[in-house]
Parts: C-alpha cells; structure tokens; sequence
C-alpha cells in the first residue's frame, strides 16, 4: 500500500472562477475523498479498468517498482470515444486511484481572444500540475485544444497547438509523475504530432457502456424512483449502443410517460416496464454517428494500429 | 459595452468555426445571443455557422435582418453573398461579389469566394484567372493555392504527373489542398491505384466524409481481382463495352459455319468461348453491384 493511499485526493479547476491571476492559487477548490469519483464507481466495462490500472495506475501506486525497471511514471494517454461514455468520469477516477492531484482543463480555461494569453495559460496548467506532484493534468476536448495544425483555419490555433506540444515534450521542466489525461470524441481532428512517442502515445477506447454497465446504470439511476415490475436486464439488452447520457434520456422519457398518464388519470402508479418499451421506440443510440464515423477510418481510411481497439470492437459488434 | 462572459463565449465561437466545429459555435453564439437579442457580432456567428451547417436559408433571414440595419458593411454584404450562393441564387450573389470587388479589389478572400462562383457555375477559364489574381497578392494563400491547381488539372495545363505537384504531395502529405486536387485527378484518370492511399490521407483526417469514403470503395471495386475481367470497361467504360460486344457478335456470326467444318473439339472451344462471354455479360451487371454492397458493408 502506497502513502497515496491516505491522502484525500485534491481536486481543482486550473482556471476556478475565472482566468489565472496572482491569488488564482487561494481558489483552489478542494473536495473530499467522499465525494471524488473512484473506479468501482465506472460500471462494467472490466476489460477497459483492467487496461486502466496496468498501464495507468500502478505505475503511480507502485513506483519503486516501475523505478527498477526503469520504466516512467507519468506520460500522455488519450481517451477517446463517442460522447457520454464516461471518459470524463474514468479521467477523475484515475486521478483518484492515483492519488493524484486533479487538474481539469477546458478549451475556455485556456482560449484567450489576446494574441500569446492562450499559450500562456496553457505554460501556467503545466507548471500548475508540476507544482502539485503527483498530478493528474486532464485537458477535455483535446480535439479543439490540439486541432490538426494542417487544418486549423487561424494561424494562432497552430500557435496553441504549438505551446501545448512544448509543454508535453517537458523539454525545458520534468513531466516526471505528471500524467497528461486527454478525452476526445474527434481522435482524427487531434494534430498527428500529438499523438507521437512521448506525448498522447497511448490511445484508449472508452466504447459504449456493455450490457453489464447498462444494467448497472439502470439499477442505479432507478433507485429511489418508484418501479414495479420493471425487467432492468431486458431494457439493458434493449438499448445495445446506448451511452450513459442515452440511458438518462431513456428513463426521463419513461417518467414523462407515466406522469403523463398520471395526471391525466389521476390515479398514481409506479414506473413500469410499459413506460420503457414505448420510449425506447422512439429512441436512437447516440453514438451510432460516431461508430460509423469511426468504421470509415478503420475500414477504409487504412488508420494505424493506435486504432486497433475501434477495429476490433466493431467486429465483435458486427458493424 | 459588452459583456466580458459574452465576449469570451463568442471568442470561442469564432474558435469553433476555424477548427469546423459549427455546431458548437452555433450553440455558443446562440447562448449569446438569447442573452443579449441585440448584439449583432453573435447574430453574425450564428448566421455564419448556421451556413456552414448548410442551413442557408436560416442564415439568409438572420443575415437579411443584420443588412437591414447596416446595409453597407462589407462583411455582413460578403456573408449575404455566400448564402445566396449556397441557396442557388448566383445572380445575386454574383452582382454582390463585384460590388465588394470594386471596394476591395485586393481582399483575397473575396477574389477567392467570388472565384468559387465561377467554378461552381462552370466558367473554368474565370475561375482560374480569379484564382491566379488572389495568388498574386498573397502566394500562400490555401484556397487559392487549392483552386488553382484545381483549375489548372481540369483545363490540363497541369497533369497529374508534374514533378513539382507530385513533389509537393510527397514533402507536405498534411497540406490537404494539393492531396486533394491529386487524389481527384487520378480518381478521374481511372488511377485509381495511386489515389487509393491519398484518399485514405484524407479520409484519416476526415473520417466522416460520405464522398470520399464513396471515392475510396469505388477504387476498391476497380482494383479487386473478381473486377480483373472487367478492366476494359473500367478503364475505358461504354466503348470498352461496345467494341467487346462487336467483336464478339462477329465472332458468333463466323463461328457457325465455322463449327461446321472444325472437329468435334474445335465446335467445343468455340461453345466455350461463346458461353464464357455469355457469363462475362451476365457477371458484368450481377458482380459489381455485389462487390460494392460487400465493400461497403464489410471494408473489405
């Protein structure tokens, strides 16, 4: 067992209430161990956590170890996937796991209409994880942060991208213990340069919750909720594809339903299966534009091996 | 005086356009501008993406408002065209064009929009000079740089095997523009062998793009060996087509006598040959069609 062990994770927006400036250290937000999102929390998906603590984890949890095999703590991984799949929620459990301090960045904390602000503030997020070592630097939506420079419109979007490479590569300052957390739905707008040893060089797909996930979540989102009869195991089956953010659409269409009804009838009932089957009809998974976005670069954009776990998800899908 | 939080929301929109982003800038700018139903910059952003988002007639009604307030601003004059462009109106957007052109002849940009027109309604050899003109004042510009080439391939003034266009492909496989104009040069060329990796360049980069993953399969059929038989008419279509058709009708019409005085054997061959075109005929409609829906289906 590490000492990270007992120390109550921190937490803080890099940018807490507003841009950086002289006090912006005073606004750090710190949360309670309580209230930070573990591992366990992230359902299902075991082959995905399993990957998670083997490549990302122990390495923070047992750094004597990975230090006699001469092996760097630290690094980039970018988490990529379609949207609300939880890759927001596994960044802020790894840093839990680790122990690690959490610093969350957004394109508004680091996007600056001055010429220079923006690859400033993207330094200041560095020196700001390096300052709290061991840290977890999570950047969201690297794909707007790190725009393939060939395809950015504006020349100060290359000069961001610019900054941010610099600061991975860590050529002037140690990067050592700080890991760089990346999540994407856009893998392919992300600059290749990125994506290159030594930066983002471990990609991780983070697919659709399985049927496992699904029926956790429903288990879950339902507790509290007055429902008889509801079959979980069976609307799980039902929604194959269906994110997380797809699943709380479901059950908020379930609910319209019955209160609907409710209302109408004036006599009270608890949520049941009925409700469920007629939402789900009008119901589309979320992440097929994405799945079929990403068929065309595997199947027929040739895309590298970094690639490989979209490939062979989809097989195993029969997309 | 505007509001820092939404001058910061609309710094962002802007972002969002130059990174194709439109749905994002759209919300944004959007957020904006229930916020604030006054502010013109956020209903300029949003009329911008909801163009982008190929909703021109949208854009048009928020544009149409804007113009009606400042009719004479050059940007919002500039936006006007390109939406009467997208919906059909060249007229219009034409007789816009050269108003701003004869205010700024040297706006790059404009040269370069008012060119895309041009290519767009098949006026080539306009297309090309605009194009040459937006060179003129600024060499690097990319799409100038872009429509140019594309010009030049089309009118061949350039072909597809020049040295310095292939040079340039090789040296900067990331500058999309002159990829572009090359993969669609060889696609044309029924080369489809050599534009087979460049589109999937483009496609890496663009994996939502129906017409390239379109571009891709179709070279995939032409270069699949079931497709072997069928070169001729890949490479050179219809008249690949007919010739085969009169050559072996011909055929036919010689091989009755002829079977006649041959031995038993030859009277075979003959039946084969006959017979295997048969086939040949009914696997050009039926083999195609199939090996496309396959590709498509499985990527193979």
């Amino acid at each position: 067992m590490s000492d990270n062990d007992n120390k109550p994770p921190v937490v803080f927006t890099a940018f807490p209430g507003g841009k950086l400036g002289p006090d912006a250290g005073a606004q750090v937000l710190k949360l309670h161990a309580k209230s930070a999102v573990r591992m366990q929390d992230v359902v299902g998906m075991a082959e995905l956590k399993r990957t998670i603590r083997l490549r990302i984890v122990e390495p923070f949890q047992n750094p004597g170890l990975f230090a006699r095999f001469r092996k760097k703590v630290g690094g980039g991984v970018m988490l990529y996937g379609p949207p609300g799949c939880g890759k927001t929620m596994i960044a802020k459990a790894v840093a839990n796991e680790c122990g690690a301090t959490f610093v969350g960045v957004t394109l508004s904390d680091i996007l600056d209409p001055f010429v220079g602000v923006s690859e400033s503030n993207i330094t200041e997020v560095f020196a700001r994880a390096r300052a709290h070592k061991p840290a977890v630097l999570f950047f969201d939506e690297l794909d707007a942060l790190a725009y393939a420079r060939s395809k950015a419109g504006s020349s100060n979007a290359r000069t961001r991208v610019n900054a941010l490479l610099h600061e991975l590569d860590g050529v002037d300052t140690q990067n050592d213990s700080v890991l760089v957390l990346a999540a994407t739905n856009m893998p392919w707008d992300v600059d290749d340069a990125a994506k290159r040893p030594g930066r983002f060089d471990r990609l991780l797909f983070v697919p659709p919750p399985d049927v496992e996930a699904r029926t956790q979540m429903m288990r879950n989102r339902l507790e509290g909720v007055p429902h008889a009869g509801v079959n979980v195991e069976a609307i799980a089956e039902a929604t194959k594809f269906f994110s997380g953010a797809d699943l709380d659409g479901l059950i908020e269409t379930a609910k319209e339903f019955a209160l609907d009804e409710i209302v109408s009838s004036g006599t009270e009932r608890p949520l049941c299966q009925s409700d469920f089957q007629t939402a789900l009809k009008d119901m589309e998974p979320s992440t097929m534009e994405w799945l079929r976005t990403a068929k065309n670069l595997v199947k027929y954009g040739g895309a590298s091996r970094a690639y490989r776990d979209v490939a062979d998800y989809l097989d195993r899908e029969g997309l | 005086m505007r509001d820092p939080e939404n001058a910061a929301v609309l710094s962002e929109a802007v972002y969002r356009l130059q990174i194709s982003q439109p749905e994002r800038a759209l919300t944004l700018a959007a957020s904006v501008l229930e916020r604030a139903p006054t502010d013109s910059n956020a209903a300029h952003l949003v009329a911008v993406a909801l163009l982008e988002l190929e909703r021109p007639e949208e854009a048009a009604s928020i544009a149409a408002d804007l113009l009606s307030a400042v009719p004479d601003d050059p940007v919002l004059r500039g936006l006007w065209a390109e939406i009467q462009q997208a919906l059909g109106d060249f007229v219009e957007a034409e007789r816009t064009y050269l108003d701003l052109l004869r205010q700024s002849p040297g706006d790059v940009s404009l040269i370069c929009n008012y060119a895309g027109l041009m290519w767009e309604t098949l006026r080539l050899e306009k297309a090309e000079r605009l194009y040459a003109e937006a060179l003129r004042h600024d060499p690097e510009h990319e799409d100038a740089s872009l429509g140019h080439l594309f010009c030049r391939l089309s009118s061949g003034s350039v072909a597809v095997d020049d040295p310095e266009l292939r040079k340039r492909v090789d040296q900067q496989p990331d500058a999309a523009a002159s990829v572009v104009a090359v993969a669609v040069a060889l696609v044309e060329a029924k080369r489809f062998a050599e534009a087979m990796p460049l589109l999937q360049l483009l496609l890496r980069g663009d994996p939502s793009n129906s017409a390239l993953v379109g571009a891709i399969v179709e070279c995939r059929l032409a270069l699949h060996p079931l497709m072997w038989p069928y070169r001729p008419m890949v490479r050179w279509g219809w008249l690949a087509s007919g010739v085969i058709y009169v050559v072996m009708m011909g055929f036919a019409v010689a091989a009755r006598p002829l079977s006649e005085r041959l031995p038993a054997w030859g009277a075979w061959v003959l039946t084969g040959v006959l017979g295997a075109y048969a086939v040949w005929v009914l696997g050009s409609w039926a083999v195609p069609p199939a090996l496309r829906r396959l590709i498509r289906k499985r990527g193979v």
